[in-house]
């Protein structure tokens, strides 16, 4: 009996690496490159988290997410942010509606954001104001308007981009909001191949069409499969060093992030890596999570959660260079009466 | 969510397999891991020994280096192998280093923790099984290979040195002084006259000799110093010189008094000293001290009985002496004159041999002048009152020698021979007492007739010469044997091998 049962479970297992594979392959239809980014945001998706996607103008990410929408038999919707945008433009309003039998009623009208996969185009535009509609959104998964609560379904997906450019007339996402993001993604600038690739299927009239992989129901059972995967007491003890030597006064801290960084990461991001860790073993074709898998993930989940110092921004270092750093100096196993000591004087990072 | 159905250790197929694995890699782990200690322990303990051993090759101290190495190599093997065997198993370590060894990215620590925590998985069997499959062919020499410990390459260099430093001696130590003028020397000049020292304190503490004493103990510090090399040549050779000057005077006061009573001026004119009835025993707390006042209130020409404690108990008299109840005694003149008699011949041969040891340092060196030195002071002896007790010339000569006692008629006769052949090369400025001595054949003669007769023939060798040489004793103590000749009858025999010195040796 429990071995039917580990063979199915083992199928099931294999299943979510194949949708995954072939999710990949459509996306790659229509992005060409971009593989970190397309992989990143799919773990986003199998770990029930949000996304940012950070790069210049033109380079796919909305067409990602568009194409992300496509392969997935799920709905999508793309807020555009602007200054002027408003919380009701994004979560809906009420609005006076005359029925048939000409009574007026008032009516919710949901907004955009009541969509399997959001696409928040330039998030950094809009005033916080309209921000933190949509954050509250993604952090509880429902809206109140009005008092009444209405519930998001799931999957419940935000895939926001923002230019690093353009700084003029923007609205940066406080730091504790960015915490609320799964990953946070880069979209880098494509190589010589892969720019003639983009030409190749974008300025012929050979468009690609994506086939449909997976549904929401597929999506959600790889969901819960994902959460099952065990994580041994080392990789897990690795996972807690690591989130804790990004905090300057943490004894288990680095001399860069002792140097360069204000405030270190929040328990999200040790979430965020053992989430994603447990996805990428799937993916791997492994039932446990490995020191590998922690170290391939932790570049999206921790960079925007390392805030610099003045000190840190003025030298132009980057959360990267602090992330090399702790992979270099953290040892996968440590002494484990270290664990032990009390981490005080720990700053409060949300105000 | 799924739930996964709690299931136990057995249920999952290979598991056993799993943890006999993980029990052998620990036990390999143990293994390898006493050997480092070992390693480790040797490359402190070598070093540490081979600095021992070199220190003491430039000072002397009391460190025994060899001592040392021996029992702290092999303490340094024993200890850090145990540490190393006892210590706590950890199966999940060992696996955990199987993974990062064989590149299995935590299949099996992860596998053994689901066995172990029982935490409910859905994916602990297939983990178990997949563990199992990797570890199937992996031996425990794969997990945690024999590597040799990086600091094992230097331990036989540290060896070979310390087994050099061990068994060379590099003769880096320091020689203490007198080294130039020979150790060997001086450390036998030393230890001949600490010996002496102890021989003849030894005799005082019994006799109640209490110059003897004083002079006794200055001679075995000074032995002892020589012999610890803290005085050089010439210290030695002053302090030998002085040493010899103090007996020759302590002797020559005393043959004077000697002398005056011989001589008749009256037997109750002598300050005769109030001793205590019981001698000092070795060991006890007046050991080395004469116990006892010395009552020299005496007046020459007075009485008898004065200077003692007056009582109106019973009075002293020559021949009984004085014993008055107080704890001391008063001797008698026979009694007092043979303890002088004693003490003038341990003086004498005090002197005689601080005198030998001189000369044999200054021989040594070939330093004209301090033989005349050396020389002249015994001539003094000899010409004043001295007792001619300058027998250097016959210093040993005839110890050992065990003759059958023979007819002491025979014997007197082959005496006087040997005495003339002893004193034939002596001067002319020689002591009174030998020219007497010459031409005295009276009392020689009583001399003769006080010496005992041969022992009983029938009893063994050893017998008979330990039995003559008590007779010699107490004949030597006769009326008969002048006081001033003592010296010379006792030590002819002892240099015959006929009369036990004091060391209780012929």
């Amino acid at each position: 009996m429990e071995k039917l049962q580990d063979e199915l479970l083992r199928d099931k297992a294999g299943k979510v690496k194949e949708k995954v594979g072939s999710l990949k392959t459509e996306i790659a239809k229509a992005i060409v490159g971009q593989r970190d980014v397309v992989e990143g945001v799919l773990i986003c998706l199998l770990c029930g988290g949000h996304a940012l996607l950070e790069g210049v103008p033109g380079l796919g990410k909305t067409y990602l997410i568009k194409s992300l929408g496509d392969v997935l038999n799920l709905a999508t919707s793309r807020i555009q942010f602007t200054p002027d945008l408003m919380p009701a433009d994004i979560i809906g309003t009420n609005v006076l509606v005359q029925n048939e039998e000409s009574k007026r009623l008032i009516q919710f009208q949901k907004g955009p954001i009541f969509s399997h996969i959001v696409l928040a185009d330039e998030i950094n535009r809009a005033t916080p104001k309209t921000q933190s509609a949509l954050l509250e959104a993604m952090q509880e998964q429902r809206i109140t308007v009005s008092g009444v609560q209405y519930s998001l379904e799931s999957p419940f997906v935000v895939l926001a981009t923002q230019n690093p450019i353009e700084m003029e007339g923007t609205y940066p996402l406080p730091e504790a909001q960015l915490d609320r993001f799964f990953f946070k993604l880069t979209v880098g600038y494509p190589q010589a191949s892969e720019l003639e690739g983009i030409i190749d299927r974008t300025t012929t009239g050979n468009l690609p069409v994506l086939v449909k992989v997976a549904d929401a129901e597929t999506i959600e059972e790889m969901k819960s499969l994902v959460r099952e995967i065990p994580i041994a007491g080392p990789v897990k003890d690795y996972v807690i060093r690591l989130v804790l030597s990004t905090h300057p006064q943490s004894p288990f801290s680095t001399a860069l992030s002792r140097r360069y960084v204000k405030y270190g990461s929040s328990p999200r991001g040790a979430q965020s890596l053992v989430l994603a860790g447990k996805v990428m073993a799937l993916l791997d074709g492994r039932f446990n999570v490995s020191f590998d898998d922690i170290r391939q993930v932790i570049k999206p989940s921790l960079r925007h959660r390392i805030i610099l110092n003045f000190e840190g921004e003025a030298g132009g270092i980057t959360a990267e260079e602090i992330i090399d750093d702790l992979i270099r100096e953290t040892a996968e196993v440590a002494d484990s009466a270290l664990l032990n000591a009390q981490d005080k004087n720990l700053p409060d990072k949300e105000a | 969510m799924m739930k996964g159905r709690r299931r136990n250790e057995n249920s999952f197929p290979g598991a056993e397999r799993l943890i006999l694995n993980a029990k052998k890699w620990e036990k390999r782990r143990r293994i390898l891991s006493a050997w480092s200690l070992v390693v480790n322990g040797l490359f402190l303990v070598l070093p540490l020994c081979s600095l021992i051993a070199l220190l003491t090759q430039f000072f002397s101290l009391p460190l025994q280096p060899a001592l040392w190495s021996l029992f702290l190599i092999p303490a340094v093997i024993l200890i850090c192998s145990l540490l190393g065997l006892i210590r706590k198993k950890d199966y999940a370590a060992s696996l955990l280093a199987a993974d990062r060894r064989l590149g299995l990215k935590e299949r099996l620590s992860t596998a053994y923790e689901l066995l172990k925590t029982k935490k409910n998985s859905p994916f602990s069997g297939l983990l178990v099984s997949d563990a199992v499959y990797h570890i199937e062919k992996v031996k425990p020499r794969d997990v945690y290979p024999a590597a040799a410990p990086k600091k094992l390459k230097y331990l036989p260099i540290f060896g070979i040195i310390l087994a050099v430093l061990l068994l060379v001696d590099f003769g880096l130590t320091p020689s203490p002084a007198g080294a130039a003028w020979g150790d060997h020397d001086l450390e036998i000049q030393g230890r001949e006259l600490e010996e002496l020292g102890k021989r003849l304190a030894a005799r005082a503490r019994r006799d109640f000799l209490p110059e003897t004493l004083n002079l006794a103990q200055e001679m075995e510090r000074l032995g002892n110093d020589l012999q610890r090399g803290k005085l050089d040549r010439d210290e030695a050779i002053d302090r030998l010189s002085d040493l010899a000057g103090k007996a020759e005077q302590q002797s020559r006061e005393l043959q004077r008094k000697l002398n005056s009573r011989q001589e008749g001026s009256g037997a109750f004119d002598q300050n005769i000293p109030n001793l205590p009835l019981t001698r000092a025993e070795p060991g006890t707390d007046t050991d080395g001290k004469i116990i006892g006042s010395y009552d020299t209130g005496q007046e020459e020409g007075s009485g008898g009985g004065a200077g003692g404690p007056q009582s109106e108990g019973p009075e002293w008299t020559p021949e009984n002496g004085l014993d008055d109840g107080s704890g001391y005694k008063r001797p008698g003149v026979d009694e007092e004159a043979q303890r002088q008699q004693k003490e003038l011949d341990s003086l004498n041969e005090a002197g005689k041999g601080l005198r030998n040891s001189a000369g044999a340092l200054v021989f040594d060196e070939g330093r004209e002048g301090s033989d005349s030195e050396i020389i002249g002071s015994s001539e003094q002896i000899t010409e004043g009152e001295g007792d001619g007790t300058d027998l250097s010339e016959q210093s040993g000569a005839g110890q050992g020698r065990q003759n059958s006692p023979g007819d002491p008629g025979t014997r007197a006769a082959e005496d006087e021979e040997s005495s003339e052949g002893r004193y034939a090369g002596m001067s002319e400025e020689e002591p009174s007492e030998l020219q007497g001595f010459e031409q005295d054949r009276e009392k020689l003669k009583g001399i003769i007739r006080a010496l005992p007769l041969a022992a009983d023939p029938e009893k063994p060798l050893n017998e008979r010469v330990h039995e003559y040489s008590r007779q010699l004793e107490d004949s030597i103590l006769k009326e008969e044997v002048p006081l001033n000749y003592r010296s010379y009858i006792r030590d002819y025999f002892i240099s015959i091998g006929m009369m036990e010195n004091d060391t209780g040796l012929y």
